[in-house]
């Protein structure tokens, strides 16, 4: 039985605690996203003796940050000018920022809190920094118009036109996955949280926090991190990068979940 | 509101020294809830708009469902056993209900930037440790409309992060 610590990522945690919250107003509408983290929670919660989730105090912080932005930047956008009115509008936001607050403290009851050691992430940090830089100059060389590029290089003369529009129409889910991925990261690059992020991840697998044979999963639906999805096409060159080079397993959390059931297998595992 | 702050926590570090709980302390906090509401009222008169009022109206509802959850919890303290550890649990919420508590106190309503973000951020800050030390008790009897329109807004919500393209197309 391999050992497994699953590093919840601040998306994955506030994701349960607004489904939760959506559960419990009996909504008719569900949001995929959302519901997307519950499985992993229930898994958490069924086998609490193992303790399997964990998270971070800097996890937690921003958790809470986001549900507060999320609240504060709807209010900003409202301009009641009576009071009653105001009054209710305020009530029903005062009411949903404060259920998904118990809701993820509900969440983080179930998971470890694992604090860091600084020094030791400040090190890491440096490392991931600069394994992000290498990152964003491979992306480059993953474009499928390379590809392309070389195989109508292999067509026949005159038959140049044809092998274009076959292989680009081939490609084509390909090429705009590709294009996504590299304008969400021309738009949204890491930042200084991903990097730390992701460094503490690798801290609790380099110091053996919790034991020799334990392997992290980190469970995050953020482009930095994990795969992105089109349809059913999937660009995973993001997590395949962070696994070979920092033996962390990056997915989406019923990825993660398939992992911990046995569905799923790894090869590094 | 600041000296009664600052009794409030005196009369539960008593209460841990004598082991004993004292319900004396529950004018003290009544008075807490009233200067709180005072303070709420006020902001609601200014017409301040619905940004700036939000995180007042919000941090003064948390401050009194944690002093509301207390008062409960220390008039049950002997028959349930829970004495004095109610008197361990307020103190260790205190630095979290002091510094909420000491910032509305001292906002000036007339300022026209209120720390929105700060403020909401220390009401969570409270709230998370209230609810660690089981003084968060939720009045349950919420008004039908807002559970409603609570609904509509929640399978809205835009989540930074979260609500975006991603969602498109994932299986």
């Amino acid at each position: 039985m391999k050992n497994f610590k699953v590093l919840v990522d601040t998306n994955v945690l506030v994701s349960a605690s607004i489904n939760q919250l959506i559960i419990s107003l009996n909504c008719k509408v569900q949001h995929h996203f959302y519901e997307l983290s519950q499985p992993l929670f229930d898994y958490f919660r069924k086998n609490i003796d193992k303790r399997i989730g964990v998270f971070t105090p800097e996890i937690e912080n921003s958790a809470k940050e986001v549900l507060i932005r999320a609240i504060d930047s709807e209010i900003k956008e409202m301009d009641n000018k009576d009071t009653k009115e105001k009054l209710r509008e305020i009530e029903i936001y005062s009411f949903i920022l404060q259920e998904s607050t118990s809701n993820l403290v509900k969440n983080m009851d179930i998971l470890i809190r694992e604090p860091i050691n600084e020094k030791a992430i400040n090190q890491i940090t440096h490392q991931v920094f600069a394994f992000y830089n290498r990152l964003m100059k491979n992306l480059g060389q993953e474009d499928p118009t390379i590809i392309i590029k070389q195989l109508i290089s292999g067509a026949p003369k005159g038959m140049k036109g044809l092998a274009r529009s076959i292989y680009v129409k081939q490609e084509n889910e390909r090429l705009a996955l590709y294009y996504k991925l590299t304008s969400k990261f021309a738009r949204d690059p890491p930042d200084i949280n991903d990097v730390r992020i992701l460094s503490q991840a690798v801290y609790f697998l380099r110091n053996k926090i919790f034991g020799e044979e334990t392997k992290i999963l980190f469970a995050s639906t953020d482009h930095h991190f994990s795969k992105i999805r089109e349809e059913k096409e999937l660009n995973d060159f993001v997590p395949k990068i962070i696994l070979k080079e920092l033996n962390i397993y990056c997915g989406w959390p019923d990825d993660i979940l398939n992992i911990l059931i046995g569905k799923k297998d790894l090869l590094f595992l | 509101m600041q000296s009664e702050i600052l009794s409030f926590k005196d009369s539960f570090e008593k209460m841990i020294e004598t082991k004993e709980v004292d319900l004396n302390v529950i004018p003290l906090i009544n008075k807490l809830k009233e200067d709180l509401s005072t303070k709420k009222e006020s902001a609601i008169k200014q017409n301040l708009p619905q940004h700036t009022l939000f995180p007042i109206y919000h941090s003064i509802n948390i401050c009194n469902t944690v002093l509301d959850s207390i008062s409960t919890r220390l008039v049950k303290a002997k028959e349930e056993k829970d004495n004095p550890i109610i008197a361990e649990n307020t103190l260790a919420i205190y630095p979290s209900f002091f510094i909420l508590a000491t910032n509305i106190d001292k906002m000036d309503l007339k300022e026209k930037e209120i720390i929105t973000f700060h403020l909401l951020n220390l009401a969570s800050n409270l709230q998370i440790s209230a609810i660690r030390s089981r003084l968060f008790k939720i009045d349950e009897k919420i008004q039908k409309e807002v559970l409603e329109k609570a609904k509509e807004v929640v399978c809205n919500l835009k989540i930074e992060g979260i609500t975006n393209e991603e969602l498109q197309g994932s299986s």
